[in-house]
């Protein structure tokens, strides 16, 4: 962020402050206007609330009742006296750092295979990319718990081999294991991104580096991985985003159980908010949530001038 | 390049604002029902001064049940609408799974539809957060039990009424039974007599079958333990936890018994149970042979599996194990636009003999009298049975409280976690009653 500032500095110089205010607002009131619509939605339908919910979070509020001011009491109890706060946010972490990698692992696989050029690879990319447009559904989580359960096909599969299966999402030692597998199948935007982001690296690296010898192994860490730092990047915060906000399969196919091993933060901030009606409590939560998501992101940024390569960076300072 | 640095810090910017968004979905929500809490009244006003005459009107109606009661239910809405022809309805209808989540989310966002069915554990928590309209005078209740009656009451005004009577006993798997040689129970057996059966059956049970589930952390169970046991509620009407420490213990060792001995399902099996669902549900699979069931839920089983089950009186000790309740209640939601036809229409469908006669005993016997009395003329043989339960249960039977309110997430969460935690051999009895102790005392009044 903070090169990205003195890049722009550079490339041009601040007027005087003032004109330079007055012009910001005299000439481009069109502009305005024509972002009008979507300005308007993001302030009542995203920023009104947003910051309700912020006052709502030092209020004792609940459906029924008047609300009251009770400044910080809420976050005072998550941290010291709220055992199912830690749990399910361990839960939570657990599946951010075990879902993510693994999801955009599998994504970059799939990528690499389909920017080969192979007759019919539309068509394949297509086959590949459906099952991230019914991923987040309600059915697809029914069917989940089916293909898992005691009677699954999955058990009727590894039975072929030999293997007795078990009740996986009944199971607290695998019930969070099925769930990652599910958001890992979903991988077809994060890995349409890549496929665009492959597409982009130039032919003649890996030419070059072929006659120089180098093996495909070579190659892909060489060049492909830095090649698709950026990308890279941006997918891993858009995962790490995702993934805590995990909710759907946890509720639909195990509803947080067996032993409360799914669940996940954004369940136990449900049950606050739409099953005990305590909603000044869990906005606190949500408030909480959001905050470990900036700091998440902010985290992975701040590492990213680390690791994360771009073309136009000269010298090779950045590049490690 | 530097567009795709640009490109992409926007894109993550635009990501974290989706999450605001989301974040702030909870407010926008609070910020809904806030809005109408605070205008109650009108919506009141409204709704009783509406003119009711012949105006098109489209009621929306939600209750859980099996398909049996989906396909009576609708039949009944038809033959409203066919008599009123300006009332519609918009039914949904699922099984009880997540209803309660529905319905509670619905409401929260002061969507909730205009008739909900409720099960008479959360009558007190609705009513005391104000979330139904009173049903008089448009609803007639002068011919129900007012032992029934009394579950939809608060402060002497009836918020919801009561749609059948039923009986918590057990059904067990007879065809099953007679082909493995295991004696049947009969009517007022005892828990010594329901151990020795699962004991006896033990080695005339095949690999994959098991006597009953895993109840050692099953709320329901472990009440008509106790109240046999003669100690009373676990939690009483005044809010307060009641656990019997002794008779706690005692029933948990005597399932570990059980589980070792192979006579309940392993835990993941236990834990893949789902009452009613014709895969799920492991007696409907076959695979155990016992399991708890109202008097009215027989014809649900008998529609997977024709003519294979029974039922039998909850087990008893020192006082009987199972009681008489009301099923379930039937209420109109504050925010309901059309109170008046909601109430309206309740009526009929809880005092009209017609309405009765379609609507059978897929809500236990009706809790109108004449309308009891109506059905168990010409009743079938599969009622009977029902109704056998029913009268079995009647006589000494414990006395059903609808308990305190606000203790439903105790039940439904906390409780839940010790079950898994009892059958997943995570956690010893003394160590479940603690922990149990200890989450109620975040409910305690």
């Amino acid at each position: 962020m903070n090169r990205s500032t003195t890049t722009l500095a550079e490339a041009a110089p601040l007027p005087r402050k003032s004109s330079y205010f007055r012009s910001r607002w005299n000439a481009p009131l069109a502009g305005y206007l024509f972002i009008a619509p979507w300005l308007i939605g993001f302030l009542a339908l995203t920023a009104y609330p947003l910051f309700l919910s912020l006052y709502y979070s030092f209020t004792d509020y609940t459906l029924m009742q008047p609300m009251q001011w009770i400044g910080s009491r809420n976050y005072e109890r998550i941290f010291t006296a709220d055992p199912k706060f830690i749990q399910s946010a361990k839960v939570t972490v657990m599946y951010v750092l075990a879902s993510v990698p693994l999801k955009l692992a599998a994504a970059l696989f799939v990528a690499m295979i389909l920017s080969k050029a192979v007759r019919g690879i539309s068509s394949y990319r297509t086959a590949i990319y459906f099952p991230s447009l019914i991923g987040g559904s309600i059915g697809v989580s029914l069917l989940w718990r089916n293909i898992f359960g005691v009677e699954g096909i999955f058990n009727k599969l590894i039975a072929v081999f030999g293997i007795e299966g078990k009740s996986w999402i009944t199971n607290p030692d695998t019930a969070l294991g099925t769930l990652i597998l599910l958001t890992v199948w979903q991988f077809g935007s994060t890995m349409v991104i890549f496929l665009a982001g492959l597409k982009q690296i130039p032919n003649d690296l890996y030419e070059a580096s072929s006659v120089d010898g180098a093996s495909k192994r070579t190659q892909f860490f060489r060049i492909t991985l830095p090649m698709l730092s950026p990308i890279l990047y941006f997918n891993l915060i858009m995962a790490v985003i995702g993934a805590f906000q995990m909710f759907t399969s946890a509720f639909v196919i195990t509803n947080g159980g067996p032993m409360n091993s799914t669940y996940v933060y954004a369940m136990y901030l449900y049950e606050r908010a739409f099953s005990r009606y305590e909603l000044g409590y869990a906005s606190a939560l949500a408030w909480i949530m959001l905050v470990a998501i900036v700091a998440a992101t902010v985290l992975i940024s701040y590492t990213s001038k680390y690791w994360v390569f771009y073309e136009t960076d000269t010298g090779g300072k950045q590049r490690k | 390049m530097l567009k795709w640095k640009r490109s992409l810090s926007l894109l993550a910017m635009t990501a974290i604002l989706g999450t605001l968004a989301a974040c702030g979905g909870g407010g926008n929500g609070a910020n809904n029902a806030g809005a109408a809490t605070a205008a109650p009244a009108s919506t009141d006003a409204a709704a009783t001064t509406a003119p009711s005459s012949g105006e098109p009107v489209k009621l929306r109606i939600m209750w859980w049940g099996s398909q049996p009661r989906h396909e009576a239910t609708l039949a009944a809405l038809d033959l409203y609408t066919k008599n009123h022809p300006n009332v519609t309805f918009e039914p949904e209808y699922s099984g009880m799974d997540g209803y309660l989540d529905k319905l509670s989310t619905q409401a929260a966002a002061n969507n909730a539809p205009d008739i909900v069915q409720l099960d008479p554990g959360w009558m007190p928590d609705w009513m005391a957060r104000k979330q139904l309209t009173e049903l008089a005078p448009e609803v007639d209740v002068s011919k129900f039990d007012e032992k029934l009656l009394a579950g939809g009451q608060l402060d002497g005004k009836q918020y919801a009424v009561p749609l059948g009577s039923v009986a918590f006993g057990m059904v067990y798997d007879k065809a099953a039974m007679d082909k493995l040689g295991i004696a049947n129970p009969a009517n007022g057996w005892t828990w010594d007599d329901f151990f020795a059966l699962a004991k006896e059956s033990q080695a005339k049970l095949p690999d994959g079958q098991y006597f009953t589930l895993d109840y050692a952390g099953n709320y329901f169970m472990y009440s008509a333990y106790q109240y046999a046991r003669g100690k009373g509620q676990v939690i009483t009407d005044d809010g307060h936890f009641n656990v019997d420490e002794a008779m706690y213990l005692e029933w948990t060792r005597k399932f570990e018994e059980l589980r070792t001995e192979g006579l309940v399902p392993p835990a993941d099996v236990n834990a893949s149970d789902k009452e009613n669902d014709p895969q799920m549900d492991l007696l409907a699979a076959g695979k155990v042979l016992f399991r708890y069931s109202f008097s009215n839920n027989l014809g649900t089983w008998d529609s997977i599996k024709p003519g294979a089950y029974a039922l039998v009186t909850m087990p008893r000790a020192e006082e009987a194990g199972g009681w008489l309740k009301p099923s379930m209640f039937l209420a109109v939601s504050k925010n309901s636009k059309h109170a008046e036809e909601a109430k309206k229409f309740i009526n009929w469908f809880v005092n009209d003999p017609e309405a009765a006669q379609v609507t059978q005993t897929f809500r236990g016997l009706p809790a109108n009298k004449d309308n009891a009395a109506l059905l168990e003329a010409n009743m079938s043989e599969l009622d009977k049975v029902g109704l056998g339960l029913l009268r079995a249960t009647e006589p000494d039977g414990q006395t059903w409280s609808a308990g305190a309110g606000g203790w439903t997430n105790f039940v439904d969460k906390d409780w839940v976690l010790v079950r898994d935690q009892l059958s997943f051999g995570k956690s010893t009895p003394e160590e479940a009653y603690k922990q149990l102790k200890e989450a109620a005392q975040s409910y305690e009044k």
